[in-house]
């Protein structure tokens, strides 16, 4: 016992019990109930912000693909694939990356004819033999490009407008040569929807092929089953001074007051209403078909509107 | 007694220092996962803007890109018809696109560069290239791009039919003419509504109501229609200046003859028509045997009998000496002529020989003092041995060339024709006679003695010779400088270099000129039938200049050959032809070679020898009056053929009268922005594309568009 405390007659308990065993202040439990708040503030914001981001990682996946397509695509033997399920924040920095390829390439190219197809593709060439009676002023179609590919034409089928029951896509982007007797591909794009089975879903992807080899892709799996295909993946707007036909089915996509036109549409791996039914794979009768097609852009933000010829 | 604190009742009896620290640990260690919580929220916050973010970026990139290349396509289209360019460089604000070129000396659109980066989908292949480098700065990227500027003739550039609407108000119309697919043709319409219309077969299409040439084509139409999105620029001329137009969009409105006449100019000299592509003229016609000519077959009293001996076709004609090539004439040529054999010969300068074996009396022409005498002796079986026969009844003289103009001091070859035995000779013809008849007549003054008595004015005119029949043929052949004015029977010549004159009176007039320099001409001279013809004879750097014709004088012009071609017409030589705008046009084929015959005034008719073909490659370029629609081409001719041919008509409607049921093959098209049809209704006009013009493609009319790519 301290002096002092004899001599003032405190209690030295209670004076050790003031200093260490009195409750909680008022300023005490106020910050604690603070703290608390705070607490639950942040942890509902990270609970929020993690469901969130949660969105944008659907994770990787193992797919098995049909027999040939890794092959095709990629070169692989095996046929099961590790991919990220839509949406995918990582797919679309590559998805991006593909776009920069794009565009770099059709700012070099003289022309560019996007061909529809169901099945898969070995057509990628690097250059294209033009025989002496090639000339391509009267039929700039991709149909009419079609026709040059010889044998590798059957790898695709005729679509006049909208390809409305073809489900992959060849970008073929042609470059100036000084061969007369030939014309150089610059680049092959190709766009593809495998449906699966294990697990069900389909596996989209996108290539391109540089003198047929691959040198860039992105890819990306939407789970669940199909309802919808994702067509049309692309349109073709003729000039507006082709002849008419007098069928309105073929004649509303002459639309192109230049240079003729595509519409390309990639899947978005950000996206996983990939399925989401639209009301009609083809604009309204009476609609523009240029401006027909909004609905597309519910499914994929990868959309490409494309010159034909570029260069002029 | 000391007081208790009021709240004191409420103290834990458990509370102890280590258990406080431990509730102060825990509140830490909640904040700490706070913490870490709120820093993982704002780092997604942060990657999610920054993702947006570089979108932003790449976007604004190729935007940029985009408004460069914009800017570049502007700058390249706007200049495309100058002659020149000068340096530039836009910006936009905050980096969204900058485009700079240094400057483009070059005369664009009448460059002859052919560049080898090929694009196959160019509006027209093979084409004229300048290519230009420039910088597209995008985004904070610098590109490279190239632009082409490229140009070519339509007609020959795969579009045998290009139809333009005109400034004049007037349809464009194109009735009963068709485009054939074979080598790659196909027409290019360019069209304002309600002022084009095209017209396969019988059918005439006028309805204002067409939204463009495609629909009123229709797919009655038989020629595939370009549906190429290139925009063609078409020059406008500026004063004088060569292709110094302006953009003329699309459609093109007009289209300028002017500009072609006007880089002629530029390349060969002020008004200045050029022909260069051709070599030594020999023979008009095929030559069968040399008393038998058929210079041209099917004429209709044009020329007739034009022989000039260059190289001796058989053995009934030979010579000796170092004769070369026409126009280069040997110090000596030597004639051997079989018994009876009488021809037509004309030599060029040098000295002149006969040599009759059945006398062995030469007739020599062998230095400046001597002259030429042709006589004839009695009624030996070789009397009349003079080039023309003599004249019945009279002496046995049947031609005398004395030299009596100088006293026989100075002159090379003098003669002298007397009225008499000019007279005597109109009743013959070289033609009924085979060409037997042949009259030297170097004086042309005195040649015209039935018309005009005049003599050679000046003092120095040598190496002339002139020769006519008396069908009224007339050629006079000149070689060598004339350095003083010369009056003869064409009017005014005042040459100033070194040139060749061939020219016949009393049915046609030709002349020829073979120059390395650029004479100036006058031709007043108008023959008896009206008709003034010019020949141009294959050499280098043939020119007429001033070419101009008076009270409706049709103009005939030949452009010679160097060689007898085959049937193929790809030996022929090409002929370019370019005329006044305010003036109308005759063009006439005979046999294998052309005549174009220029009226001062009214319709422009085409005479096209029945059932001939022209196999002779010729631009005809004809512009009508700018204020008024009533000049008018007429092609008048009959019977099935084949015209190589490629026409382009301003302002002036065309119309191709032919047979019934005739279809009149066109090889090179037609480009018009005014009425083109066929009559009568049974008879058509297919224009087929020439694949292979040649030189005709520096001369042609032009279009020009701009093509670019990054490098």
């Amino acid at each position: 016992m301290k002096a002092s405390d004899l001599a003032s007659g405190r209690d030295p308990i209670v004076r050790k019990s003031n200093r260490f065993l009195e409750g909680f202040s008022f300023v005490e439990l106020l910050v604690a109930v603070a703290l608390f708040a705070i607490t639950i503030t942040a942890g509902v914001i990270a609970y929020q912000s993690i469901s969130s981001r949660a969105a944008w990682t659907g994770g990787s996946i193992d797919v098995t693909l049909t027999s040939g397509v890794s092959a095709n695509f990629y070169g692989m033997t095996n046929n099961i694939v590790a991919v990220n399920l839509a949406p995918s924040l990582g797919e679309i920095l590559r998805a991006e990356t593909m776009r920069e390829f794009l565009n770099e390439d059709l700012n070099a190219s003289t022309a560019a004819f996007c061909l529809a197809r169901n099945g898969l593709s070995t057509v990628r060439p690097s250059t294209i033999s033009v025989g002496a009676g090639f000339d391509p002023r009267t039929n700039l179609s991709p149909n009419a490009f079609r026709g040059l590919l010889g044998g590798g034409a059957s790898t695709f089928s005729a679509y006049t407008g909208a390809a409305t029951n073809l489900t992959n896509t060849s970008l073929f982007i042609l470059e100036a040569t000084t061969n007369a007797a030939s014309i150089r591909v610059r680049a092959v794009y190709e766009a593809d929807f495998s449906p699966t089975t294990s697990p069900v879903g389909t596996y989209a992807s996108v290539r391109r092929y540089v003198q047929g080899t691959l040198t860039s892709f992105y890819h990306v799996f939407y789970e669940g089953t199909n309802t919808h295909n994702f067509l049309p993946p692309v349109v073709y707007f003729d000039r507006t001074t082709q002849t008419t036909s007098g069928n309105n089915a073929v004649d509303r996509y002459l639309q192109a007051p230049g240079s003729p036109f595509y519409f390309v549409w990639w899947p978005d791996p950000s996206n996983a209403r990939f399925w989401e039914t639209i009301s009609t794979n083809s604009p309204p009768t009476g609609l523009q078909p240029r401006t027909g097609y909004w609905q597309m852009a519910d499914r994929s933000s990868y959309f490409f509107v494309i010159p034909a010829l570029p260069a002029l | 007694m000391i007081a208790r604190h009021p709240f004191r009742k409420f103290r834990s009896p458990w509370r102890t220092k280590s258990r406080s620290g431990a509730a102060l640990l825990l509140a830490l260690m909640v904040v700490f996962a706070a913490s870490f919580v709120l820093a993982g929220w704002a780092m997604i916050l942060a990657s999610r803007s920054v993702t947006s973010e570089d979108a932003a970026l790449g976007q604004k990139r190729r935007i940029s890109y985009q408004n460069a290349k914009n800017i570049g396509l502007q700058w390249a289209r706007r200049g495309l018809g100058a002659n020149a360019i000068t340096n530039v460089t836009v910006s936009l604000t905050n980096n969204w696109g900058q485009f700079s070129a240094a400057t483009v000396a070059s005369n664009i659109l009448n460059t002859s560069l052919v560049d080898s980066r090929i694009n196959h989908f160019s509006p027209m292949p093979n084409v004229f290239t300048l290519p230009v480098s420039t910088t597209l700065v995008g985004g904070g990227v610098t590109n490279s791009n190239t632009f082409f500027f490229r140009s070519r003739s339509p007609l020959y550039g795969g579009y045998p039919l290009v139809a333009q609407t005109n400034t004049l108000g007037f349809t464009t119309n194109f009735s009963r003419v068709s485009v054939a697919t074979n080598g790659g043709g196909m027409a290019l319409m360019y069209a304002q509504p309600g002022t084009l219309a095209v017209a396969p077969a019988a059918t005439t299409y006028n309805s204002s109501t067409n939204r463009n040439v495609a629909n009123a084509l229709g797919s009655a139409f038989p020629a595939p229609i370009s549906a190429y999105p290139f925009t063609p620029l078409v020059s406008t001329p500026s004063g004088n200046t060569a292709y110094n137009g302006l953009l003329a969009g699309a459609p093109p409105r007009t289209f300028t003859i002017d500009a072609l006449r006007t880089a002629i100019n530029t390349a060969y000299g002020t008004n200045a028509l050029p022909v260069t592509d051709y070599g030594p003229y020999r023979m008009l016609g095929t030559l069968q045997d040399f008393k038998s000519v058929n210079v041209l077959s099917g004429t209709s009293g044009t020329i007739r009998h034009f022989i000039l001996i260059n190289t001796i076709p058989s053995s009934t004609l030979r010579y000796n000496g170092a004769g070369n090539a026409f126009g280069e004439p040997a110090n000596t040529y030597t004639f051997i002529l079989s018994t009876g054999q009488e021809f037509l010969i004309s030599i060029e300068g040098g000295w002149l020989r006969f040599n009759r074996k059945s006398n062995n009396s030469n007739l020599s022409l062998s230095s400046a003092t001597q002259y030429l005498r042709i006589e004839s002796r009695g009624n030996s079986p070789y009397r009349d041995p003079s080039l023309i026969n003599k004249p019945t009844g009279t002496n046995n003289v049947g031609i005398s060339m004395i030299d009596s103009g100088n006293q026989g001091t100075s002159r090379l070859i003098g003669m002298e024709i007397t009225n008499t035995e000019l007279v005597a000779l109109q009743d013959k013809s070289l033609l009924s006679d085979g060409g037997k008849y042949v009259i030297f007549a170097p004086d042309l003054g005195r040649s015209r003695a039935q018309t005009e008595d005049r003599t050679v004015e000046g003092a120095v005119i040598y190496n002339r010779l002139a020769y006519g029949d008396s069908s009224g043929i007339f050629f006079l052949l000149m070689n060598g400088p004339m350095t003083t004015t010369t009056y003869d029977a064409l009017g005014s010549i005042r040459p100033t270099d070194s040139f060749r004159v061939r020219a016949r009176v009393n049915g046609m007039s030709v002349v020829q000129i073979n120059s390395g320099a650029t004479p100036s001409f006058r031709y007043p001279f108008v023959d008896n039938n009206g008709v003034f013809a010019i020949r141009v004879e294959p050499t280098n750097s043939a020119k007429l200049r001033f070419l101009s014709t008076t009270n409706q004088t049709p103009l005939l012009v030949h452009v010679e050959q160097d060689e007898f071609p085959a049937d193929s017409s790809l030996q022929w030589r090409k002929v370019l032809m370019v005329f006044d705008s305010e003036n109308t046009l005759d063009v006439q084929a005979i046999g294998s070679s052309l005549t174009f015959s220029y009226f001062d005034a009214g319709d422009f008719d085409v005479g096209i020898d029945s059932g001939s073909d022209n196999t002779r490659p010729f631009v005809l370029s004809i512009a009508g009056r700018s204020s008024v629609n009533n000049t008018s081409t007429r092609f008048v001719g009959g019977g099935t053929r084949t015209w190589n041919m490629a026409l382009t008509l301003r302002d002036s409607p065309a119309t191709f009268e032919l047979s019934a049921n005739e279809a009149l093959r066109l090889i090179g098209g037609i480009r018009s922005n005014s009425r083109v049809e066929a009559t009568p209704s049974s008879a058509s006009l297919i224009l087929e594309r020439n694949t292979n013009p040649g030189a005709l493609e520096l001369f042609s009319d032009r279009m020009g568009w701009v093509e670019t790519w990054q490098q």
